[in-house]
């Protein structure tokens, strides 16, 4: 036994020198290297931006040659931090840079690295270098088996752009990964309109599970090209299409959708009903105020919750609709609407009419003041009875809530 | 006969803490090999970030930060300047003061102008009832609940309630969250978008950090003891322990003070329950019994790039009651969720997790009460084998320090945020000492608080907050 222990003690004691040595080595290593990119990357900066902000020019008449190692890198890594906050003329020097330097084919060999973070790697770099001429290779990669890769040369194809790199991230929308489709979504919506009218034509061949982000995608773009699409969507038979599609119409927010967004509001899925109350509010025009003051009523909450914020946001019209919903039976749409006008500011408009007002303007506030009163909903006439800058209107509310204090 | 009885009793004693103390560091080896493959594969993830990606997209999940307060007058706009200046694309603040006894209603509503609305919303989960909801016309995503007090869990459940986005993320008053750290932690939540139910980050600690304007400016290992020896402790936990127990989708606990969950499946399973002490291990063992008894996959995930800085006791009275629950809140997640121990049915969680739980973190403390005690009697009887003894305490004092400098070195691989030689050197110098001493102590805490769970007695404990603003110097104010 003692034996035993004795081998313990001794296994262990190498293995905390080991480890400790390791620690102390890493360290000294780490800041060795950190120290000389920090100075390097000092020296060389005002050559980088010399060279991206001249007319002409190789990079290797700024950046001393031939670049090795920790050299090397340092350079690599200021052109790749360089050129995201680039545009035009500088931005394409530095991608021609990364040519120049053989940055470019130096990651173009990573693409088919055996590990899949070396390919990572060179994708990402690729894209950061708008290298142009390995877009046929990024989208081979598109088929790799490593779910992180395929996503890092979608995001290089999105940098770099172009039709062919369009297409291949609309194909790609079809991926099983909820996260590729999310991230190849965002990435397809950052190319902006150049994307929409391939994503249009594409459509109609899309697998049922690529339609969804593709129609958040043409939301997002918020071009009016595909409104007649959208619409059309809002009668499909797949009830997340139509709320997806209500949604997108929303943020396109063309007015001449009113009318069917409406229709939705009596869908028979309540997501659908919910997404169209909310896309409403988005809409300017008081059309669908009646709709949406109807839709308070509704038998889902989120329709509720969702038709009373979108009232808030329609400005006099949502607001007086918001005013009759106080008075009506439905005690969860007076409620909400109590909260809507306190939230949208009206209540401290009528407390204000209620000091300084005329007489037709004193008798509507207290006439909104005694509804909040009766529905109970009296946190914040409370909280302005005992704040309110304005004497007068502390009295008055107070009354109010004394005189219901009594009669409960 | 009655001393070779005693002989024959220690010696069979003396061979089961051998084995035990063998499992138990095995366990920690493995645990701990397993959370530096982790790293290396995190670190190679995410060597290239997306998270501008994810706070630009408009299909980022929104989440709701409950923040339950009671008596935090000292942090708590520091803790909400802080959340306001989070890098996230939609998220709203719910502040909810749980009874406090002293200002913190008060300096909320002085800071934020706050009035009180008749906010409508739906009571999915009970709790005590409300005081009042306040919201504030200077911070539109800011909302107060006064409530009565009702317990930290109580109090998260009505922030729950409240909330309007499909994640929550619960925290403590006294934490700073990072400005990234939103991001970072609701990444799985956008990758496994069905199974993620939770994400929890790692909790590092801010005393000895300069905090301004609810940011951690300056990192730096605190000046007092007690807090460094946390300082160890943590980073053995976090990146040594929960690290690997998310590798093998076996969480069992998210810190209380920062963690992010998908709110409909908190509802599933009632919400926080509030009859245990640790709320946070008893919500994470809860979403595991009910995920693996409907036999859907799911992932409860620790992330270890997502930093809340929280503040540790710097007193061992505070230090005792701290520990003291959460030995006693581990004690009834373990008797509560007794079913799932041993169970195949559930997993790596049920034959794996909880055993190691029970076995060693549970009655670890007992098992090393009764050595100390052993040895005691041993040497009084004459019946110690001194070279024996010395050599086996060296054993167990070097495997503690070659875990506590192994967590180091994880750290010093991957998230390097102790960067001077000096905190290093002090790390490794406290990873050596926790050994001697501190942990003893701890193991005397966790004692008593056996003895307060077979009385069912049941107290949070209060720990003194301090203020994350540094102290005024003498003479600033006439000046």
């Amino acid at each position: 036994m003692q034996g035993f222990v004795s081998a313990l003690l001794v296994g262990l004691g190498g293995l905390f020198l080991l480890v400790l040595s390791v620690v102390l080595l890493t360290k000294t290593w780490r800041g060795a290297r950190e120290g000389y990119e920090r100075r390097r990357r000092a020296l060389l900066l005002p050559s980088i931006v010399a060279y991206a902000n001249a007319e002409s020019g190789l990079i290797t008449d700024f950046v001393p040659t031939p670049l090795k190692g920790w050299n090397r890198r340092v350079v690599e890594w200021l052109l790749l931090d360089h050129i995201r906050s680039l545009r035009g003329h500088a931005q394409a020097r530095l991608a021609l840079a990364f040519e120049q330097l053989g940055f470019v084919a130096q990651a173009h060999a990573q693409l088919t690295h055996r590990r899949w973070w070396v390919r990572v790697e060179g994708a990402e770099k690729l894209g950061r270098m708008l290298a142009r001429p390995t877009v046929p290779d990024l989208i081979r990669l598109m088929d790799d088996p490593v779910p992180e890769v395929r996503l890092r040369a979608a995001k290089a194809l999105g940098a770099i752009g172009g039709l062919a790199a369009v297409e291949t991230l609309i194909s790609a929308l079809k991926a099983t990964d909820r996260w590729a489709t999310l991230r190849i979504a965002d990435i397809l919506s950052g190319l902006g309109p150049s994307a929409v009218e391939p994503l249009l034509a594409a459509f109609p061949r899309l697998p049922p599970a690529a339609r969804i982000p593709a129609i958040d995608i043409l939301g997002r773009l918020r071009s009016h090209l595909a409104v007649p699409l959208l619409r059309g969507l809002l009668a499909d038979p797949d009830p997340n299409a139509r709320a997806r599609a209500a949604h997108s119409l929303g943020l396109i927010g063309h007015p001449a959708v009113t009318a069917p967004l409406v229709e939705a509001l009596v869908d028979p899925e309540w997501p659908v009903r919910a997404m169209a109350a909310k896309a409403l509010g988005r809409i300017s025009g008081d059309e669908s105020v009646d709709a949406l003051r109807r839709a308070l009523s509704d038998s889902e909450w989120w329709v509720r919750a969702n038709a009373a914020e979108s009232l808030r946001s329609k400005g006099d019209a949502g607001r007086r609709a918001l005013l009759v919903a106080l008075e009506g039976g439905d005690a969860f749409a007076a409620h909400k609407a109590a909260w809507m006008l306190q939230e949208a500011g009206v209540l401290d408009a009528l407390l204000a009419r209620l000091g300084q007002g005329t007489e037709d303007e004193r008798r509507e506030a207290l006439g909104v003041l005694r509804r909040l009163v009766a529905l109970k909903r009296t946190d914040l006439l409370q909280d302005i009875a005992s704040r309110h800058p304005d004497a007068e209107v502390r009295a008055e509310v107070g009354r109010l809530l004394q005189a219901e204090a009594v009669s409960a | 006969m009655i001393l070779k009885l005693i002989a024959d009793a220690i010696t069979w004693f003396g061979n089961f803490i051998l084995v035990y103390f063998c499992a138990l560091n095995l366990s920690y080896l493995l645990l701990f090999l397993v959370s530096l493959t982790e790293v290396v594969r995190f670190l190679k993830r995410t060597f290239f970030s997306d998270y501008q990606q994810i706070l630009r997209s408009d299909l980022t999940l929104p989440i709701s930060l409950l923040v339950p307060a009671h008596n935090e007058e000292h942090t708590i706009v520091d803790t909400v300047r802080s959340l306001r200046m989070l890098n996230y694309p939609q998220f709203e603040i719910i502040v909810i003061n749980d009874g406090s006894t002293d200002r913190t209603l008060e300096r909320l509503l002085d800071a934020y102008e706050l009035r009180r609305v008749d906010r409508v919303f739906k009571r999915s989960l009970s709790h005590k009832p409300l005081r009042g909801v306040y919201a504030s016309p200077l911070v539109p995503g800011l909302t107060v609940v006064d409530k009565e007090r009702g317990g930290k869990p109580d109090a998260l459940n009505v922030g729950i309630n409240l909330s309007r986005y499909p994640l929550f993320c619960s925290m403590d008053a006294d934490s700073v969250i990072e400005e990234d750290a939103l991001l970072k932690a609701v990444k799985p939540f956008m990758e496994f978008p069905d199974e993620t139910v939770a994400v929890g980050g790692i909790v590092r600690i801010v005393n000895g950090c300069t905090v301004k304007e609810g940011r951690v400016t300056h990192i730096a290992i605190p000046r007092r003891p007690l807090p460094i020896y946390q300082v160890v402790e943590y980073l053995r936990a976090f990146l040594g322990g929960r690290l690997g127990w998310s590798a093998l989708q076996a969480l069992p606990l998210i810190s209380g003070a920062f963690g992010v969950y998908r709110k409909s499946a908190v509802l599933e399973v009632g919400g926080y329950d509030g009859t245990t002490d640790t709320e946070d291990l008893e919500l994470v063992l809860a979403l595991h019994q009910r995920r693996r008894a409907q036999g859907v996959p799911y992932r409860i995930v620790f992330v270890p790039d997502p930093v809340c800085w929280t503040q540790v006791p710097e007193r061992w009275r505070d230090l005792r009651r701290q520990r003291n629950r959460w030995h006693r809140g581990m004690l009834q997640a373990l008797v509560r969720h007794r079913r799932m121990l041993f169970n195949p049915r559930y997993g790596v969680i049920g034959m794996m997790v909880l055993p190691y739980y029970l076995i060693f973190e549970a009655l670890g403390p007992l098992v090393e009460g009764i050595g100390y005690l052993t040895v005691i009697v041993c040497a009084v009887t004459g019946l110690l084998n001194a070279a024996f003894f010395v050599k086996f305490f060296l054993v167990a004092v070097l495997v503690g320090v070659f875990l506590s400098v192994a967590s180091v070195f994880l750290e010093e691989i991957s998230f390097r945020r102790y960067p001077s030689w000096n905190d290093l050197l002090k790390l490794m110098l406290f990873g050596l000492l926790e050994n001697i001493g501190y942990r003893q102590i701890l193991a005397v805490f966790k004692l008593q608080a056996y003895w307060e769970f077979v009385a069912g007695r049941r107290r949070w404990g209060r720990m003194d907050r301090r203020s994350f603003q540094p102290k005024a110097a003498p003479g600033a104010q006439a000046a």
